[in-house]
């Protein structure tokens, strides 16, 4: 994984929608960008220290510059509002490479569908789909109008007739009629979703009853496969045999952690490989971010590897 | 018969033979440390016997075959293709009852002799689909076999994790130093095991590049593999330089089986077949092709194998204490589903 940052600069900065707002970015040094594929994040380093991911939402095979779309969080923790203010024509900033955990597959047909501000990576798929003459359809929900990003662009695109806009608002019954949508389940069919969590869970939820495969479904998510603590957040730890409980900050490991506080703990590969330090979970939600784990025990949430996976919850209580 | 059952999965389809091994003569091999004798019937149907005589133990597989039937090469008892005695020369020529060779059920499909060695009735619905074989231009479609002193996970390990290409093999088939930084997509799912990579390469794999739109420029590249239990692995790897579907029908590609029997925990016959979608009238090129693969395994990925044997005290691996890292993610998942399986069984 290229972990080296890429110092960019501000070169457009312009108003998309209610509350969104487009950033062009392009290196300092001019020339080309990584390349990247449809679905694929950049993380930005912002000059107060925060590091946030944003998706790239235009697609070019040779990138001069790289396109985010921020959406101002009204409970923001300090990543979008700082974005929105400070963030100008000619600011700099570090960025990482591309990452990609939301990758296209093949198939014969692709659904995409974005809600609200998700809308960025599924616009990054559409673009190349389109350009490959892939057969593919997407469905784009918003509350309002006002609200939706890349209305005009995707109307007067040249996959138009691909693309239909769902707006509550503007609608007496729901504005997506999820059954109509999945009534067509097809192994050849994937489905490609990104939007805010409710959104993501009502979609995933109606195309499964609808009788869509697992497989068949994409959606984006941070763990399984990315062990860079650098979209980690700090959570506490409780020892089960003696009601310890030890911080895990956001740039340390569980296994660090209990290393330093004098806790043994079997370890080999020290990255989710060996499966050597893996530990039962007594009470809280991990955040697995091993490749060990079968789906089965990474559902069950009963075990996790301290070496590289953390917490969803704010508490973990562990078997130790 | 002697008791593998805690080594080795014994309810599950292995692959005993290439269709063309067995004829209507005697052909013994041992499986799963288990001697046995295959032929075929007059109708052309394969037959599976135990190769040991129940008398004195001697091999049938060093005796004659009459009708369908094999004829013991020490005291002449005859065993019909059900594995019963129907003739006995002594005495009276009385057959005992228990006077029985055991019968292993077959199927053959792909171009290969399936075998069920375990004691639950065979189900045929539990090989997975290889079908993929079965389509195409005869001349596209190669079969090839090898025998290797290790044990069979060794093979299973060195094809799950396919990040040993840029550092074991050589120009034909090298990623250009791709596949090594990857941290590939692990799945796994009714106890199938799926690992992907993708990657950009300039050139292209040599074993595709002539046959792409523009040779010698940058390609987008997939392999995929599929691990069913116990030791069938498919494995699919393509190229393309126009358009974003990665798979076999869209790229310029190949589809192979690798498939590995134990003959013993300390040996394994590796059955190969393989696939492609390109030149695919071209029978010398087959020709060359199967031969180069063949030569690929046996010179580069088997002598290492077999050195990695030699150097380990057993065949519990895992309890060797391996320093793992991020390219084993699919072998460990395999290894873990199979050692579950195998318990299970066992149980």
């Amino acid at each position: 994984m290229n972990s080296e940052l890429i110092d960019v600069e501000v070169v457009n900065k312009s108003s998309e929608a209610q509350g969104i707002v487009s950033f062009e970015l392009a290196p300092t040094t001019g020339g080309l960008l990584p390349a990247f594929t449809p679905g694929a994040h950049i993380d930005l380093t912002l000059p107060n220290g925060l590091i946030r991911q944003y998706s790239l939402f235009e697609h070019s095979v040779s990138p001069t510059s790289y396109k985010i779309a921020v959406l101002r969080e009204p409970e923001s923790r300090g990543g979008s509002e700082y974005v929105h203010e400070n963030l100008q024509v000619g600011s700099t900033l570090q960025i990482s490479a591309p990452r990609n955990h939301f990758e296209l597959v093949a198939a014969k047909k692709y659904l995409l569908l974005a809600g609200g501000i998700g809308v960025t990576p599924i616009m990054c798929m559409a673009g190349k789909l389109a350009r490959d003459n892939a057969d593919f359809t997407l469905h784009y929900c918003c509350r309002s109008r006002e609200r939706m990003a890349f209305e005009q662009r995707l109307s007067t695109s040249a996959f138009a007739a691909n693309v239909h806009l769902h707006i509550d608002e503007e609608s007496a019954q729901p504005a997506f009629d999820a059954k109509a949508v999945f009534a067509d389940v097809s192994a050849d069919t994937h489905l490609f979703v990104c939007g805010p969590k409710g959104f993501m869970d009502f979609v995933i939820g109606a195309a499964k009853a609808a009788g869509w495969q697992d497989s068949n479904i994409h959606f984006e998510y941070f763990s399984g496969v990315d062990m860079n603590p650098d979209d980690a957040r700090s959570f506490q730890i409780k020892l089960a045999s003696c009601g310890r409980v030890l911080t895990v900050k956001d740039d340390q490991t569980v296994l660090q952690v209990l290393q330093d506080n004098g806790v043994e703990v079997p370890v080999s590969c020290e990255q989710g490989v060996c499966g050597t330090c893996v530990t039962r979970i007594i009470d809280g939600e991990p955040e697995h971010r091993d490749l060990f784990l079968t789906e089965a025990e990474r559902a069950s949430n009963s075990v996790f590897t301290p070496c590289c996976s953390r917490a969803k919850s704010a508490l973990l209580v562990l078997d130790l | 018969m002697k008791d593998t059952s805690r080594k080795f999965l014994k309810n599950t389809w292995y692959a005993a033979a290439l269709s063309t091994d067995v004829t209507d003569s005697l052909f013994k091999r041992r499986l799963l440390d288990t001697p046995v004798v295959m032929y075929r019937r007059s109708d052309g149907s394969p037959v599976a016997l135990h190769d040991r005589c129940p008398h004195r133990f001697a091999p049938l597989s060093m005796g004659k075959k009459k009708d369908d039937c094999v004829v013991c090469p020490y005291h002449g008892l005859a065993f019909n293709s059900e594995g019963k005695c129907t003739h006995n020369p002594h005495g009276g020529g009385h057959i005992p009852t228990k006077a029985e060779v055991k019968s292993f059920p077959l199927m053959e499909k792909y171009g290969f002799i399936w075998i069920w060695m375990g004691d639950k009735p065979a189900d045929p619905a539990m090989l997975p689909d290889y079908s993929l074989l079965d389509n195409g231009h005869p001349n596209a479609l190669a079969h090839t076999y090898m025998k290797r002193p290790c044990n069979y996970e060794l093979i299973t390990d060195n094809v799950m994790d396919l990040s040993h290409i840029d550092h074991l093999h050589g120009e034909i088939i090298t990623t250009r130093g791709q596949l090594s930084p990857q941290i590939p997509k692990v799945k796994d799912e009714n106890n199938e095991v799926a690992v992907r990579w993708e990657w950009e390469q300039t050139p292209p794999m040599m074993i595709f590049n002539d046959f792409l739109p523009k040779p010698g420029q940058p390609a987008a590249h997939f392999v995929e593999v599929t691990w069913s239990h116990p030791s069938h692995i498919q494995l699919t790897v393509g190229a393309t330089q126009d358009g974003v579907v990665m798979d076999y029908d869209s790229t310029v590609s190949q589809y192979d089986l690798h498939t590995c029997t134990p003959e013993t925990e300390y040996s394994t016959h590796y059955f190969f077949a393989t696939r492609r979608n390109h030149n695919v009238e071209d029978a010398e090129f087959n020709k060359i092709k199967i031969e180069g693969m063949h030569g690929a395994f046996e010179d580069e990925d088997g002598p290492i194998l077999d050195a990695v044997q030699d150097q380990m005290e057993s065949n519990d691996f895992l309890a060797l204490d391996p320093v793992l890292i991020s390219s084993d993610a699919g072998p460990v998942r395999v290894r873990r589903i199979l050692k579950s399986m195998i318990e299970q069984e066992s149980a």
